[in-house]
């Protein structure tokens, strides 16, 4: 009832000192929660943006049987006949735009030395609406007529090969039917994934280049980019029910399936996440059972004359639970705040952050206002103090009268 | 009596201990397949998966000493590509392209055949021989020479190769790559005769790593010719 | 109202035991205002433990209101001090976080009177004290004598049968506990609760309608009260 209640956030505020202290170690608690959680969030956030604007688009379109097995010869599971399956998927609202994909390798000579490559075809003006232009370092990328005889280098190749935008390189690749196959190109731009991996192989023609090159009028598959990532779910039942009827048959597989090392990401930092908050939540009990047990015993007297009065043993451990977990709605409050105004101003600082693994540039420190992870942070820290406070209110239920009013 | 008898006994013992000598046997498998200084041969080859046999590749070889060879592609698939060795090193070139892709004799040509079983067979410039011992393969008393890559342009690292005793042809041979894993083996099935020359005329190349998959070389035609240097140069100009 | 027979209560010390109360008969009847008088260390204190339900003897009986205590379960105890006990400490013992208004008000909660009556009766019995005005003050606003004026109000306010009080004047000056004295008496007469003191205050001692003498455990006299003090002793512990 209100009393109790009252009586419950009278008594947090008897000790000043002590009080504070022990908001101070909640607060500090959620707001470490809290920074670390957002921090993550962004990471989650900046890797699957980055993910997806790096070519892997929401959602992407395979021949059915692309997964069945392996292909012996380039482009065996391809999608042929894929128009029809364009139009469909382009015609489909918060689609922004389909590109067809040809994934291709053999080798690359610049005359003097040979090395591997991993390719990709792409259509220029498919992969500029959805604005999958790589970050270009050198030259510029194809422009939207992008010509049959130009490449795109990564960074790491055209380092190799030793070429720069105007030089000239011969691609070597096994066409459909297993025949060498070669072409002459000149790189108009190098380019940069932020992934020394892949900036090591990887080159860029154009679609019919390739298949100049590889002999078929297949594609790999089509890519498909949405307004917003948060549609990838429901669009991709839109789409697979769109495409159900027609030929050629396809299958789906969105932006999470084909980046295996994002749920891995979010797997991990989750459990570090969760690791965080294990230790957290020890702290704070550590620190709060020994303060409201001290502060249990100097109400002894006080308890004493409430149980001689006939108060219920089992009320005066429900004040004092109540006190702990009202302590911790406090605790959480403040942390809250603090924890959210640290963020605040640290976004504001635009501190930046040395290159992840596997990256080559480094980006700017955010932490996003997670309310998941507001609403957790609190209610842990509530449960925490109200477990916490239960050894000394058992305590306190468990005194004997007499000698609890002859205490000092 | 066992004292006049002595010197019979030793020197029959040395008659038969004096192992043969590897080097000579290398050179004249070489001369196999390689009956001239300067030629040409035709060389089809048919490769077979799991009995079942692909379209025939046609090549011309042309050979000029130990250091240079030049193949042309001639089926109708593959016409246009041209592979060049110059010493340790080797080229392909497409048709339709301005540059050479750098390739190694190891890498395949077609099937279970490397580059290097085609453009670079004289074995005696690229490997150290070495006599192992004396066993029997099939019936017959083989020697066995361990070939050991002596050149960074070689085709394998390490070749078994069994030599019958009685005529020194080559039964067999076992091809291992840098790592000592087995890659193929290969067996020397016929024979040919060219201006009073003995050639081999057919040898199957099999995969070791993969059942079933083997590939028949057979030498349609040897022809003795003086080829010019300009044959054998790197730019794409006329050759001929 | 009250009955002890044969009532001991022994603690256990050093491989030994002390005996505050030893073979104790006596009975009290409602409306009563009796003192228990005797030295410190006479057991005055731990009889009214004992009567106050909030300790067991180790023998004997107590009865309040023909209820046998020592049949009562712990809950059973605290449900019976709830309605028919009120208690006076020497220390005051007012909820420092509680207004008067409320610590008098604290009873009435734990028998869930409806708010309407609670208020009425608190405002009833803080008048009844002479506290009205000085109802919203905290006690540590609040002087001694005022203090233990509000302890009084508390320990009526449920309209219990007995109202147990351990020294309420010992930290009293002289005026304060004159005053608390006569509110002691008014209230015992108007409202009918019997009191029980434990006092060494001749004070209170001479507004007593009996005294009980206690030496050593034991009662050395229960009766009117005496007119001489000489056999009191002064001792303040």
């Amino acid at each position: 009832m209100r009393t109790f209640l009252s009586l419950a956030f009278r008594n947090i505020f008897r000790s000043r000192r002590r009080t504070m202290m022990m908001l101070l170690v909640v607060a500090g608690g959620v707001s470490a929660l809290l920074l670390a959680g957002g921090y993550f969030s962004y990471i989650f956030w900046g890797f699957r943006e980055t993910t997806i604007r790096n070519g892997v688009g929401h959602l992407q379109i395979f021949n059915a049987r692309y997964f069945d097995h392996d292909e012996t010869r380039v482009l065996e599971n391809g999608l042929a006949g894929f128009d029809n399956v364009r139009r469909i998927a382009q015609a489909t609202p918060h689609v922004v735009g389909v590109a067809p994909r040809i994934e291709f390798y053999g080798m690359v000579s610049n005359g003097q030395k040979s090395g591997t490559y991993m390719g990709t075809a792409v259509v220029p003006a498919a992969e500029r609406k959805m604005h999958f232009v790589p970050d270009v370092l050198k030259g510029h990328w194809f422009n939207a007529d992008g010509g049959e005889n130009e490449v795109i280098v990564g960074a790491g190749l055209a380092r190799s090969m030793n070429v720069k935008p105007g030089d000239g390189l011969t691609l070597l690749a096994v066409t459909a039917d297993g025949a060498l196959n070669g072409i002459d190109v000149d790189v108009v731009g190098v380019i940069t994934t932020h992934f020394k991996e892949l900036d090591d192989r990887l080159l860029q023609i154009t679609l019919p280049a390739a298949q100049r090159l590889l002999q078929t009028d297949r594609v790999t598959k089509l890519v498909v980019g949405l307004d917003n990532t948060d549609n990838t779910n429901a669009l991709r039942a839109v789409l697979t029910a769109r495409l159900a009827g027609s030929e050629p048959k396809v299958i789906l597989k969105d932006w999470q399936e084909l980046s295996p090392m994002y749920k891995q990401i979010v797997l991990m930092f989750g459990g570090i996440l969760a690791f965080m908050g294990v230790i957290i939540f020890f702290m704070v009990v550590m620190s709060s059972t020994n303060t409201m047990m001290m502060a249990m015993f100097e109400r002894t007297r006080e308890v004493g004359t409430m149980l001689a009065m006939g108060t219920p043993r089992s009320w005066v451990v429900a004040l004092f639970v109540l006190e702990g977990a009202l302590t911790g709605v406090f605790g959480a409050a403040a942390g809250l705040l603090a924890g959210n105004g640290i963020a605040a101003l640290l976004n504001h600082a635009h501190i930046q952050l040395p290159p992840p693994p596997g990256n080559s540039t480094g980006f700017p420190l955010r932490i996003l206002h997670v309310p998941e992870y507001m609403v957790l942070a609190s209610v842990l820290v509530v449960l925490t103090l109200a477990a916490a406070s239960i050894p000394p209110a058992w305590r306190a239920s468990r005194l004997k009268v007499v000698e609890a009013l002859s205490h000092v | 009596m066992f004292r006049t008898a002595l010197p019979f006994i030793l020197m029959a013992a040395a008659a038969t201990a004096a192992p043969p000598d590897p080097d000579a046997l290398l050179k004249q498998f070489d001369s196999l397949r390689n009956g001239w200084d300067s030629y040409v041969v035709r060389v089809s080859i048919r490769n077979f998966e799991q009995g079942k046999q692909d379209e025939e590749h046609l090549y011309e070889v042309y050979q000029k000493g130990t250091e240079k060879s030049y193949v042309e592609f001639l089926s109708p698939r593959e016409k246009g590509q041209h592979l060049l060795m110059l010493g340790d090193d080797m080229w392909i070139y497409l048709p339709d392209t301005s540059r050479p892709i750098r390739i190694t004799p190891l890498e395949r040509l077609t099937g279970n055949a490397s580059n290097g079983d085609v453009a670079r067979t004289h074995y005696v410039t690229d490997y150290i021989a070495v006599f192992l011992r004396t066993e029997t393969v099939d019936g017959a008393s083989c020697h066995l020479l361990e070939l050991t890559a002596r050149r960074k342009g070689s085709t394998y690292r390490r070749i078994l190769l069994w030599l019958r005793a009685s005529d020194s042809r080559p039964i067999k041979a076992d091809f291992f790559a840098a790592s000592g894993k087995q890659l193929k083996s290969a067996t020397y099935d016929r024979y040919q005769e060219a201006n009073g020359q003995l050639l081999l005329r057919r040898m199957t190349i099999y995969d070791h790593v993969r059942q079933g998959s083997h590939s028949v070389i057979e030498y349609l035609q040897f022809t003795q010719r003086a080829l010019p240097d300009r044959m054998f140069h790197q730019g794409r100009s006329e050759r001929f | 109202m009250v009955a002890l027979e044969n009532v001991s209560r022994r603690f256990p010390m050093d491989h030994q035991f002390v005996s505050a109360l030893d073979d104790i008969s006596l009975s009290l009847g409602a409306g009563e205002f009796v003192a228990a008088a005797g030295p410190s260390g006479s057991g005055k204190s731990t009889l009214l433990h004992l009567i106050g339900c909030i300790d067991q003897p180790t023998s004997g009986s107590i009865r309040i209101d023909d209820v046998e205590t020592r049949r009562l379960s712990p809950a059973q105890l605290s449900e019976l001090r709830r309605r028919k006990i009120g208690f006076v400490f020497q220390t005051f013992n007012l909820i420092p976080v509680f207004t008067a208004f409320e610590n008098v008000e604290y009873p009435l909660l734990l028998q869930r009177v409806p708010p309407r009556e609670r208020r009425e009766r608190t405002r009833e019995a803080l008048e009844s004290v002479g506290l009205g005005p000085r109802a919203g003050h905290r006690p540590d606003l609040l002087s001694g004598g005022e203090r233990q004026r509000v302890a009084v109000a508390r320990a009526i306010v449920h309209r219990p049968a007995l109202v147990l009080a351990d020294e309420p004047t010992a930290n009293l000056d002289t005026t304060n506990a004159t005053q608390l004295i006569d509110l002691m008496r008014a209230l015992n007469r108007q409202l009918g609760v019997t009191f029980l003191f434990a006092t060494h205050d001749p004070r209170l001692l001479d507004r007593a309608d009996r005294v009980i003498r206690l030496c050593d455990g034991r009662i050395v006299t229960d009766g009117a009260k005496e007119t001489t003090h000489e056999n009191v002793s002064f001792a303040r512990l």
